[in-house]
């Protein structure tokens, strides 16, 4: 992959990301949460498919890690400049993982600790993402971290049972973190590479996809239906990604305004 | 009596015209049955999926996957609707 930012380009947001969790903010699955107290009971319908639509999200996520591993290896495959940029995301991406892989714990439990049941594990085919620049792989996660942490938010404000509530607090403040870093990357690949990585950026927008949305069979119909419960649309994504866009740099270009104006009018309104 | 196939498709993209007009916000008349909806401005896969939902609640209709998101454009939703209803 061409355009790569270098290690020590990379390595102060991953520095960012590794200080902004201290031991005291860590938590887990096992003992972070009352769930004696987790009680079913206290959801409608709706938010129980909601949590069943997240917990798959959740679940889905080592296919997501594999796409990184795959695009971003640590080995002799590639030239030495890009082991060491990879090896400096692998010491993001694995804490990522952890965090994420912790979320999918912390959501399985509560089905089963409320009484909603014993979620079945879904066997999902290869998930891929067809990119060719590497700030798409960050301008892609940025939308999606965005999105996780606004439908948490927005699902924990309708819910009435204080054991979600304070799942769905744990697991929004984690999404705001991945979006900071990931918002960090892309804000530095326009400052080092500049109208280079906007077409790159543009295509992730034009292109974009929710994840599943082509791995499991009517997954849309159920994702639409969850979004009546509490607001799920990733466009609403896009005003962060223009935020970080607009703040990225204080070179504007015709072709970065040309993309701002492109990511607005992808917002879905109202 | 019975309408002629080429009535019923004709009806169908004039509805399909007009769902994708109301959930995009566009004028009917500027869509023409080739264009690509994800093209539209302000259009993306969310309200491409929207829209279809709403077709197939309209035609009381489940369509495939495949078609779902193999569709592009009014004319290719026209059809796979059509052909959701012949079966
Ligand atoms: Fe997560
Ligand atoms: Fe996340």
């Amino acid at each position: 992959m061409n355009g790569l930012l270098t290690a020590a380009q990379l390595a102060p947001a991953v520095d960012t990301y590794l200080a902004a969790t201290t031991p005291e903010r860590r938590w887990d699955a096992e003992t972070s949460f009352a769930w004696a107290a987790a009680d079913a009971d206290r959801l409608t319908e709706g938010q129980r498919s909601a949590v069943e639509f997240v917990t798959l999200i959740e679940d889905h996520l080592p296919g997501y890690f594999d796409v990184y591993h795959r695009h971003f290896p640590v080995d002799d495959t590639v030239e030495p400049e890009v082991f060491a940029h990879n090896r400096e995301l692998y010491h993001f991406t694995v804490r990522w993982a952890s965090e994420e892989d912790t979320h999918a714990r912390a959501l399985a439990r509560y089905q089963r600790e409320s009484g909603m049941g014993v979620p079945t594990a879904a066997v999902l085919p290869r998930f891929e993402l067809p990119y060719d620049h590497p700030v798409q792989f960050f301008a892609y996660a940025l939308v999606q971290e965005k999105a996780t942490q606004i439908y948490y938010r927005q699902l924990r404000a309708v819910v009435d049972e204080p054991v979600l509530t304070d799942v769905l607090t744990r697991l929004s403040r984690d999404e705001a973190r991945h979006f900071t870093f990931m918002a960090d990357v892309v804000a530095r690949y326009l400052r080092h590479h500049g109208d280079a990585v906007v077409e790159p950026i543009r295509d992730v927008v034009a292109t974009f996809r929710m994840p599943l949305a082509d791995t499991l069979r009517g997954y849309w119909r159920w994702a639409l239906k969850i979004a009546d419960t509490a607001r799920y649309d990733h466009t609403d994504a896009y005003d962060s990604l223009i935020q970080v866009l607009d703040r990225a740099t204080a070179a504007r270009t015709d072709k970065l305004d040309e993309l701002m104006a492109f990511v607005a009018a992808a917002r879905t309104v109202g | 009596m019975t309408a002629s196939p080429d009535l019923i498709t004709a009806q169908i993209t004039d509805s399909v015209r007009a769902i994708v007009a109301d959930v995009l916000s566009v004028p009917a008349d500027e869509l023409s049955t080739d264009t690509d909806l994800r093209e539209v401005e302000g259009a993306d896969s969310i309200k491409v999926l929207r829209l279809i939902a709403r077709i197939e609640r309209e035609y009381d209709v489940e369509l495939e996957d495949e078609d779902v998101f193999g569709v592009s454009t009014i004319a290719e939703v026209a059809d796979v609707v059509r052909k959701a209803l012949d079966q």
